[in-house]
């Protein structure tokens, strides 16, 4: 079961935030200029997007048959996030290399299915506020819909700057998460597919 | 149709004056910003000790979600969903889509969750083949109210800072997308979603 509010913080206390380095990407929209906090100055646009990872070396593909991988079905497969996190933090992806707009209608129906049976699993479990699912896509083309666990308890740790705090809170210890995640493999597993932790 | 990458860069240029700064929005007063300024350096601010009880969520008395239906901002219906505009946004386009019973999204049953997927997925489809729009995020958040409101937040294309899961922080950072503007997309997509499925209501 995910620690209790008093168990987390006791840990983050114990080992310090992270000094995370979300302010150094490109993306952060802040910055310090003269000991004050500021917006960065928008920079003009590029003269093309910035591309996404395409099927040519896909890590969403390659990711299947990893250790990553806690279900999957005929059509999808649920991993676990790619680097230790703060938060629990899981994707739900299609087993074909498509995008969300390229769903068909049976495809986008057992999304919504799994989207709302995987939000509800998670949040069920003791100490999950809420759980945020997401669909950003613009790091690869392969659809993958974040399922972003919400500690109980933390005022500061709520709405959609929640996110930030995977970075910015030291990662969950194996301990907790490696069982958390065989409950939810396994729950879900009871509305069909397979678990495979 | 929204503005161009240009047209866009011009308005927030124009807004931000000659040294291209931009106001410190409100947000980062908010107790859910996670960053402050501690001698001249940016650090993630102390976390705080867990409180005995969570603030609750918006719930069915009142609830602005029930109550915005049939107001200005619903741009489409059908029996089961309808479709909003946020009051003011500052990326291109900001909808909600939003069941018309008074359910949380791990609440909706088997049918509604497969409508609502393929919800999801065709009006993704309308707001990305909008021109001049990047990616659109759709997002169920639900802190704020328990009513179920799934975000779909267009992003431009060609701004390498406007991308991924810290663009909606530019919503509150960037100047508001003028009325006229925002009204015309609403109602184009509107259009279109009806020819799937529902009513355009605008
Ligand atoms: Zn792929
Ligand atoms: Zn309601």
């Amino acid at each position: 079961m995910p620690e209790s509010p008093e168990a987390l913080y006791a840990r983050v206390t114990a080992s310090g935030l992270n000094r995370t380095d979300v302010a150094a990407e490109a993306t952060f929209p802040w910055q310090v200029v003269d000991g004050t906090l500021e917006p960065k100055p928008l920079a003009p646009p590029a003269a093309e997007p910035v591309a996404r990872t395409g099927a040519d070396g896909c890590p969403i593909c390659a990711s299947l048959p990893t250790e990553r991988t806690i279900w999957e079905n005929d059509d999808f497969f649920v991993s676990r996030m790619f680097r230790p996190s703060g938060l629990l933090i899981l994707f739900l992806q299609t087993k074909q290399h498509i995008d969300f707009t390229e769903l068909d209608d049976d495809l986008a129906a057992a999304t919504g299915r799994w989207e709302v049976i995987l939000c509800r699993i998670v949040e069920r479990l003791p100490h999950v506020a809420q759980t945020y699912v997401i669909r950003f896509g613009s790091g690869a083309e392969h659809l993958h819909l974040w399922f972003v666990a919400r500690p109980d308890g933390f005022p500061q740790i709520r709405g959609s700057l929640g996110l930030e705090y995977d970075e910015i809170l030291p990662p969950i210890p194996e301990e907790v998460l490696g069982p958390d995640l065989h409950e939810i493999a396994r729950e879900l597993a009871t509305h069909g597919g397979r678990a495979r932790v | 149709m929204p503005e161009s990458p240009e047209e866009f860069y011009a308005r927030i240029s124009a807004a931000a004056g000659a040294d291209g700064r931009l106001p410190l929005p409100d947000m980062s007063d908010w107790r859910q910003f996670p960053w402050e300024v501690v001698d001249g350096t940016l650090v993630a601010k102390v976390l705080q000790p867990p409180v005995d009880a969570e603030e609750p969520r918006e719930g069915t008395d009142p609830c602005r979600v029930c109550r915005s239906y049939g107001s200005d901002r619903t741009i489409w219906e059908n029996d089961h969903f309808f479709v909003s505009m946020l009051g003011s946004h500052s990326l291109p386009l900001v909808l909600f889509l939003q069941t018309k019973e008074h359910l949380d999204f791990p609440e909706l049953d088997d049918d509604l969750a497969a409508e609502c997927g393929r919800l999801e997925v065709t009006l993704c489809r309308i707001m990305e083949a909008l021109p001049h729009i990047g990616r659109v995020h759709v997002m169920r958040i639900g802190d704020g109210a328990e009513h179920m409101h799934d975000w779909f937040i267009a992003r431009p294309e060609r701004f390498a800072q406007i991308i991924g899961s810290l663009a909606v922080e530019w919503d509150e950072i960037l100047p508001p997308v003028p009325e006229e503007i925002r009204r015309a997309d609403a109602h184009e997509v509107a259009r279109h979603l009806a020819t799937h499925d529902g009513r355009a209501l605008v």
